[in-house]
């Protein structure tokens, strides 16, 4: 049976302390109760006397961060509007002012939720369309209309603390169309982990 | 070297700094980002303070009197500067820092496992597909009670002006990598729709990748056991267990202590980790490894959705694959200069170069995502070139533009813990 679990030194010889656990040797196994898949050694190492396998968790030097939810937060936003959620994260972590949160959003439209539950959720985004008709069957005489779309949801960092999504569901305008935009429906987790993303949602 | 992993009781200590003269129990302290909303209080580090009172933080960061104190007590308990106080003394589990810290503090922020948080990233499910319109991740697994976070990672990434040729004159997205999710699963999408016919209650965020060459391609997923949806986001699913006393007067609780009315206190006293031979009701038979049940819930008799942390048991329908986590991007600095690893490299690059280091042991590369912004064109893909090189395992990734405009890169190395197309 292989070791899974390294608590203090990896092994003799070897540098790396903390807490080690192995992920799965794939190559064996099926992944069934029966025939579990195999389970790597968490005692194996490269040249560099580094744990080499796949691992279900380590705490290394190389491994700079995972998960952990700080904050959490949803609500609902009309057509062009926008919240601020104080998460007041960089003063409760006395973080640099710099500093900002990973954070995810997933957003619904209205048809996509019911008795207050979503059913699909959505990534972030913003989508800007526009169309020119030269006017009557392309061959001039005509009035030349415009048509434009404006759909998506935009969460930023304002500061440290704060976070702002904005409904960008301006819908459409221009010739024929009539399109008053969206209401959504918005979900937010906030980590205790760094914004590795750029300042977008994950 | 500090200490990296503790197990058993999550104390923390801390020296008074500066008090509330004329409200008690309002002060600040050193190392306040240790103390979480409602950690326990302990004046001596081994028993509730006055006469058995159930102290937690009940404020963080509280306003009063026109200063902004660290901490507010639920009771006016007296402090002075200089004092030591602790917190968290009645919480237990494992914490687990990174290179570099010291997880005593209770820093979350530099920590890679703390038990203290209901919601961790850990995988539910994950899987890698070459190319995809939608995956049922669920496969043979019980299914969530809600619809999860799932991170992704694919060829196309950024912005796009062009993405949906043929559908109006100009398209643009300032994300290419659009994505739907159910409780079950992953979908491709994107933003189009035809000008001359969106009207009414038309939308634009729709199934699929219609663009010319914005298909889904080398896709990387990780399903988390963290709820992000609208209508999930509740106390239940985010919040260890708690009870309030509502009795209409200050109660002593069995093992508690005084709670006033209307107070919180945390349910505690439960086995809570097991290191080793688990024989847990979430599995069918005896398991080997690491397993930890969030406050309030005892990890031989939980639900798996209790879980703060687990073993991949190598049975697919177990539905535990362990913990997503990231690489650093500083990795010689954290060898070379004691820093501590940070996965944050936010670079901005004006008409020279920079430079991240990373190293990968494991034998499968990681899922790597670069993000690319232009304070003035939406369009950098061809002002910019990515160059990288190896020396003992540590990369370095150096990124150079010829734009006068300045560039952010955002890299991503999300660690890669299978190879398999669904687990």
């Amino acid at each position: 049976m292989a070791n899974r679990i390294s608590l203090g030194r990896r092994r003799s010889g070897s540098g790396d302390r903390g807490l080690m656990i192995s992920g799965l040797d794939t190559s064996s196994g099926a992944g069934s109760a029966a025939n579990p898949y195999g389970r790597a050694d968490v005692t194996s190492v490269d040249s560099n006397n580094k744990g080499n396998v796949t691992h279900n968790f380590d705490s290394q030097e190389h491994v700079g961060g995972g998960y952990h939810v700080y904050y959490y937060g949803q609500g609902s936003l009309a057509s062009n509007a926008q919240t601020v959620i104080s998460h007041n994260w960089g003063t409760n972590n006395k973080t640099a002012t710099a500093d900002r949160p990973l954070f995810a959003v997933r957003w619904s439209y209205s048809s996509e939720v019911s008795n207050g539950i979503a059913s699909t959720s959505r990534t972030c985004g913003v989508y800007e369309a526009d169309d020119t008709n030269a006017g009557f069957g392309d061959f001039g005489g005509g009035q030349q209309t415009k048509k434009t779309i404006f759909e998506g949801v935009l969460p930023e960092h304002i500061n440290k603390d704060t976070i702002r999504i904005k409904n960008v569901m301006l819908g459409g305008s221009g010739g024929v169309n009539s399109h008053n935009g969206h209401t959504i429906y918005w979900a937010l987790v906030v980590f205790y982990e760094d914004d590795y993303n750029g300042g977008r949602s994950i | 070297m500090g200490n990296r992993v503790r197990k058993g009781k999550l104390m923390t200590t801390h020296t008074v700094t500066a008090i509330d003269s004329q409200v008690a129990g309002r002060f600040n302290c050193t190392n306040a980002e240790g103390i979480h909303l409602n950690s326990t209080f302990s004046l001596n580090g081994t028993a509730n303070p006055g006469s058995n009172l159930y102290a937690y933080a009940m404020n963080r960061n509280i306003l009063s009197n026109g200063t902004v104190y660290d901490v507010g007590l639920n009771w006016g308990i007296s402090v002075a500067i200089g004092d030591t106080v602790y917190f968290n003394w009645r919480e237990h589990g494992v914490q687990v820092g990174k290179n570099n810290s010291d997880c005593t503090i209770g820093n979350t922020r530099n920590l890679l496992l703390d038990s203290r948080i209901r919601r961790r990233g850990q995988i539910y499910s994950l899987g890698n597909q070459s190319s995809m319109t939608s995956t049922d991740f669920k496969g043979t697994k019980a299914e969530l009670a809600y619809i999860p976070l799932i991170l992704t990672s694919e060829d196309k990434q950024g912005a796009d002006h062009s993405y949906a040729n043929n559908i109006n004159d100009n398209d643009f997205t300032d994300e290419v990598a659009q994505f739907s999710f159910t409780k079950t699963h992953i979908a491709t999408a994107n933003f189009q729709f035809p000008a001359n016919f969106y009207t009414g209650t038309q939308k634009a965020h729709r199934a699929g990748r219609t663009g010319s060459g914005a298909a889904c391609t080398n896709l990387h997923f990780k399903v988390l056991r963290i709820p992000c949806a609208y209508g999930y986001m509740t106390a239940a699913n985010f919040d260890n267990p708690s009870t309030q006393n509502s009795t209409g007067s200050n109660a002593t609780i069995s093992n508690i202590g005084l709670v006033p009315n209307g107070g919180y206190y945390k349910s505690l006293g439960n086995k809570r980790a097991i290191l080793g031979a688990a024989d847990i009701d979430a599995f069918s038979a005896v398991k080997r490894g690491m397993f930890i049940s969030r406050e309030g819930t005892d990890i031989e008799t939980c639900d798996i959705e209790d879980f703060v942390f687990g073993t991949d048991t190598g049975v697919v329908t177990d539905e535990v694959r362990g913990d997503s986590q990231n690489l650093a991007v500083n990795y010689s600095s954290v060898v070379n200069s004691n820093a501590i690893p940070i996965t944050r490299a936010a670079l901005n690059v004006t008409d020279s170069t920079a430079t991240i280091s990373i190293f990968n042991p494991y034998s499968i590369a990681a899922d790597v995502a670069l993000t690319y912004s232009n304070s003035a064109s939406a369009d950098v893909s061809s002002s910019i070139t990515v160059s990288s090189s190896e020396s003992a395992g540590v990369y370095i990734y150096s990124f150079a533009t010829t734009s006068s405009s300045t560039l952010s890169f955002t890299p991503q190395f999300n660690i890669a813990t299978s190879s398999l197309a669904l687990l």
